[in-house]
């Protein structure tokens, strides 16, 4: 096995692709991609980045920083996520309901469209 | 020795100091959740990471916004890579970032009046690290 992360790259290949969430628990931050697609990012605000594809700017997947913090916050509004699994598009929708900013917001609703059969196991979202 | 990958990945940047070289570390759990489900581009942009790190064309501290740590490399690689591993023209107006300490690598729009800095950089991020200014 390689020790040396320039020799991994040339060993290791990518094994395709699989729309799955990465949580960084270090960081408290989800990072998820729809598709496949080359893209860039484009930060909406200090919450959340989208992703967009290079050729057509269309939403390839986001990053969501404080997810926990913010599913502690949703109980102050009588939202309380017990262990088990939550849609990741239903995140989104709460969030947006807290954005007075309509192009922000509609941001956010596009975000819980796409990601509304998403399923984020909060039994993960545990401090490091 | 060793089987399997190192928890951490190292990697010898231009220190934000402006003078020699210091350590990246890079979580492998990281490395392994893009390598294992993609997008593929991701995993081949690594290669830009070791690039950007060692020759930024600017290096901040901080993320003004969310009062964080951390450092954030910035410069234009050669290339860009496809998800199949091909090298491709840089993308007209992006930039390439690299985050440190909360380890992020990928592309942004680019500042048109300053070559290789990310957009809204005047208030993104804390202190310019190098150059100096």
């Amino acid at each position: 096995m390689a020790q040396d992360l320039g020799a991994y790259l040339e060993t290791e290949s990518p094994a395709g692709f699989a729309p799955r969430p990465y949580y960084g628990a270090e960081e408290d931050s989800l990072t998820f991609y729809l598709r496949n697609d080359e893209s860039y990012a484009r930060r909406i605000d200090e919450r959340v980045t989208v992703f967009l594809s290079f050729d057509k700017d269309e939403l390839v997947g986001c990053q969501v920083k404080g997810v926990r913090r913010h599913l502690q916050r949703f109980g102050d509004f009588g939202v309380h996520i017990t262990k088990g699994k939550i849609r990741l598009g239903m995140f989104f929708h709460i969030l947006a309901f807290m954005i007075p900013e309509p192009e922000r917001r509609a941001r956010y609703l596009e975000l819980g469209q796409a990601t509304k059969d998403v399923e984020l196991d909060t039994g993960e979202l545990v401090p490091p | 020795m060793p089987n399997g990958p190192p928890k951490y990945w190292t990697l010898r940047g231009a220190s934000p100091t402006g003078s020699g070289t210091w350590e990246v570390r890079i979580p492998h759990a990281l490395v392994e959740h893009v390598q294992r489900y993609g997008p593929e581009h991701k995993f081949h942009e690594l290669r830009l990471v070791k690039e950007v790190l060692e020759l930024p064309t600017v290096v901040f501290e901080g993320l003004r916004e969310e009062q964080e740590e951390g450092l954030c490399y910035a410069g234009v690689p050669p290339c860009r890579y496809s998800n199949a591993g091909a090298r491709l023209p840089v993308p007209p107006g992006r930039t390439f970032l690299v985050f440190v300490t909360v380890f992020q690598w990928r592309w942004e729009e680019m500042d048109p009046a300053m070559s290789g800095y990310p957009l809204d950089w005047r208030t993104r991020f804390g202190r310019q690290k190098w150059p100096k200014t």
